[in-house]
């Protein structure tokens, strides 16, 4: 598929599109469910209308994949970056529905926000959203963090190889298992014994903290759906700072602490591997990060008198770094507090936190501990090489899920995505100062949309410049997918306007 | 929020409310602020009495020593700590199929309160109900049923010819270059 692409290629691309349109059909029974439970039934016909939506064009695009179809890894990746368009629209049908958006374009923002597990919003009254509703914002997030792909993948792909290539499209190249199908079942098994423990731990503590039986319930559901995911969505306008308890905020800091971690890191827990914990360079990569981060933060806040004793400096400055470190988003402050109230260092520290992100092959987003690790060993092994005589060799070597060479071409690969995530955030940030926002409410924000993260310092609200919200849009399209999926797209439209066949 | 119209027996209750919960007078009372204001000015508000009216949102969360009945009006809401009586007394609170009451609060702002871990509050001492809340009905378009109606039989219809005719065309073999070693990128 590197000439010009032929009819074929148009047909596989779409077809693999439809058949996660058809995944996101079936989702919406979630929310349904959940609307003809409690009544809803003015948000049960918005939402229906998104279901028959995403299934009838599902299924007419589904029914487009060529009889003899031979698809390659192009076409997995440029189907990747479509499914997520698509999906974006068709879930943002319900929201544009409920009245409590001002345009489509924040409905799709909102829905592109909660499918890359970003958490920025710009929804209206959200303190009077209906429960349904509600379930389908934190269900998207949800469906994002486990990937809208990987879930077409377990459903409908089934056994046939071309699901890999989805599947590698997706920002989640690390291989439990040589089969794919095993792959999804393994993150869907993991994800499941998650949830049924962190909703019932979020159920618990709703409950200790005073809500009422059904209401903290629900409450733990959404949020567990949005920090396992490491959304950053909250069913209030004050987000986590709604519950008012250290409690809760621990709960779910365990959950997307959680969800942060590689998968691959998970099975081996899961399978009696303690001690990959310990030995895992994520894990010391994120613990080193976040450690020195944490510091220079508290530091700062200190320095500046922000939280007076140091019980509140704990648990505003941890709770904010590492919503932000593990690319969450979870607030327990105003916007406009970090603005006001959090000094330039500590917002800089929350900029690297969020840049940095979580782990390779998670829900988080960033440039990702696997890659700040590569890249630090990689010079280490530089200077190191340096010292040495000329003749002399080492293993260069990396351990997650095992020992890896570090070779040329994948320090390569880390140093160029990392390069992309820093250039991104930079144009993200020059968008915001264009806008008329001042260049550090921009850098954060700009950081936040970068790196999926969802924190806001104030830039991201209904009124900000419609260009501005596009930008992000794209921002946090191109971030989520890690670049490759969205440059794959862009190669693939080029081709097809390239230089016509003389 | 919405100036609503008072049926005489909710104004009563109202009006009970406001005797029973003891509020400073009026006349001493700081204008209400807007929950923006209180976040653009907290370090200079911090410690000082404020005034503050907004819908009562969610549930009130009874704890040991108190309550937190969250307030927003059209700018924000704010977290209000209050004595678990007073919350009681608070009839409806904001939802999907409600507004809640209006409250009118007086109390201490904190800019980041030590007591309660850093969190923006107010420590109501006077809690008054201004208007009360109401249930709000979601009627469904008639138009829109039929449009939800129609888009169903759709896709059903779009739904059954795939799983009749456009079934398990998916790829059989591997395509060149398969990437089975499949590096990172
Ligand atoms: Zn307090």
């Amino acid at each position: 598929m590197t000439a010009r692409p032929r009819l074929d290629d148009y047909r596989i691309i779409l077809a693999y599109s439809g058949r996660v349109a058809i995944g996101l059909g079936a989702v919406y029974a979630v929310p349904l469910a959940v609307a003809a439970l409690e009544g809803e039934w003015a948000a049960f016909v918005d939402l229906s209308i998104g279901c028959s939506a995403s299934l009838a064009l599902g299924a007419a695009l589904a029914s487009l994949m060529p009889r003899e179809a031979r698809p390659g890894w192009l076409h997995g990746m440029v189907a990747t970056a479509v499914s997520w368009l698509l999906a974006m629209f068709l879930a943002a049908i319900p929201y544009r529905l409920s009245g409590h958006y001002a345009s489509w374009l924040d409905s799709l923002f909102d829905a592109m926000s909660g499918f890359t597990t970003t958490g920025l919003t710009l929804v209206q009254d959200l303190d009077h959203l209906s429960r349904a509703l509600n379930t389908w914002r934190h269900v998207v997030t949800f469906v994002g963090g486990q990937g809208v792909v990987v879930l077409a993948l377990s459903f409908l792909v089934g056994g046939s190889r071309g699901g890999y290539e989805l599947y590698v499209g997706e920002a989640k190249d690390e291989r439990l298992f040589p089969r794919v199908a095993h792959t999804a079942k393994a993150i869907w098994k993991i994800s499941a014994v998650y949830l049924a423990v962190g909703v019932g731990a979020l159920w618990v503590a709703g409950l200790s903290i005073g809500l009422p039986a059904k209401e903290a319930f629900y409450h733990g559901a959404w949020v567990y759906m949005a920090a396992w995911s490491t959304g950053g969505f909250a069913p209030m306008s004050q987000n986590v700072g709604y519950y008012h308890s250290a409690v809760y905020e621990l709960v779910c800091v365990a959950f997307f602490l959680a969800g942060s971690l590689n998968f691959a890191l998970h099975h081996a827990l899961m399978t009696g591997n303690r001690r990959e914990l310990a030995r895992n360079a994520e894990v010391i990569s994120f613990t080193v990060t976040f450690a020195g981060l944490f510091t220079l933060a508290a530091w700062a806040l200190a320095g500046s008198g922000t939280y007076g004793g140091i019980a509140t400096l704990l648990r505003k400055g941890f709770y904010h770094v590492i919503s932000a470190h593990t690319t969450t988003g979870f607030m327990t402050v105003a916007a406009r507090q970090f603005a006001r109230e959090w000094t330039p260092l500590a917002l800089c520290a929350m900029i690297l936190a969020m840049m940095a992100g979580g782990s390779a092959c998670s829900t988080a987003g960033g440039v990702k501990g696997m890659r700040v690790a590569m890249l630090w060993l990689a010079i280490r092994n530089e200077v190191r090489a340096l010292l040495l005589p000329s003749h002399a060799s080492f293993r260069r070597r990396i351990h997650a899920s095992g020992d890896r060479d570090l070779g040329d071409g994948v320090v390569k690969g880390a140093a160029l995505v990392a390069l992309l995530y820093v250039a991104t955030w930079v144009l993200t940030t020059m968008a915001g100062v264009a806008a008329g926002y001042s260049p550090m409410d921009a850098a954060f924000e700009g950081a936040s949309v970068t790196g999926n993260v969802g924190l806001s310092i104030g830039v991201t609200a209904p009124g900000m410049p419609a260009a501005l919200k596009v930008v992000y849009l794209l921002v946090m399209w191109v971030g989520r997918l890690e670049f490759m999926a969205v440059l794959a797209l862009g190669r693939f439209v080029l081709s097809a306007f390239g230089r016509r066949r003389p | 929020m919405s100036r609503v119209a008072l049926a005489p027996g909710m104004a009563a209750a109202a009006l009970l409310l406001a005797a029973l919960v003891p509020a400073p007078a009026f006349a001493e009372d700081p204008p209400p602020s807007a929950v923006t204001d209180l976040v653009e000015r907290a370090a200079e508000l911090d410690g000082r009495r404020v005034a503050l009216e907004g819908e009562a949102i969610g549930s009130p969360m009874i704890r040991d020593s108190g309550a937190w009945v969250n307030i927003a009006d059209r700018s924000g809401a704010l977290g209000v700590w209050m004595g678990a009586e007073t919350a009681r007394g608070i009839a409806r609170f904001g939802s999907y199929g409600a507004v809640g009451d209006t409250l009118r609060v007086t109390g201490v702002f904190h800019r980041a309160c030590a007591e309660h871990g850093g969190d923006m509050d107010v420590h109501a001492d006077g809690t008054i109900v201004t208007a009360p809340g109401r249930p709000v009905a979601h009627p469904v378009p008639a138009g829109r049923v039929v449009a939800a109606l129609a888009l169903a039989l759709v896709a059903a219809g779009a739904v059954a010819a795939l799983a009749a005719f456009g079934q398990d065309r998916g790829p059989r073999t591997p395509p060149p270059g398969y990437p089975g070693s499949a590096k990172s990128s």
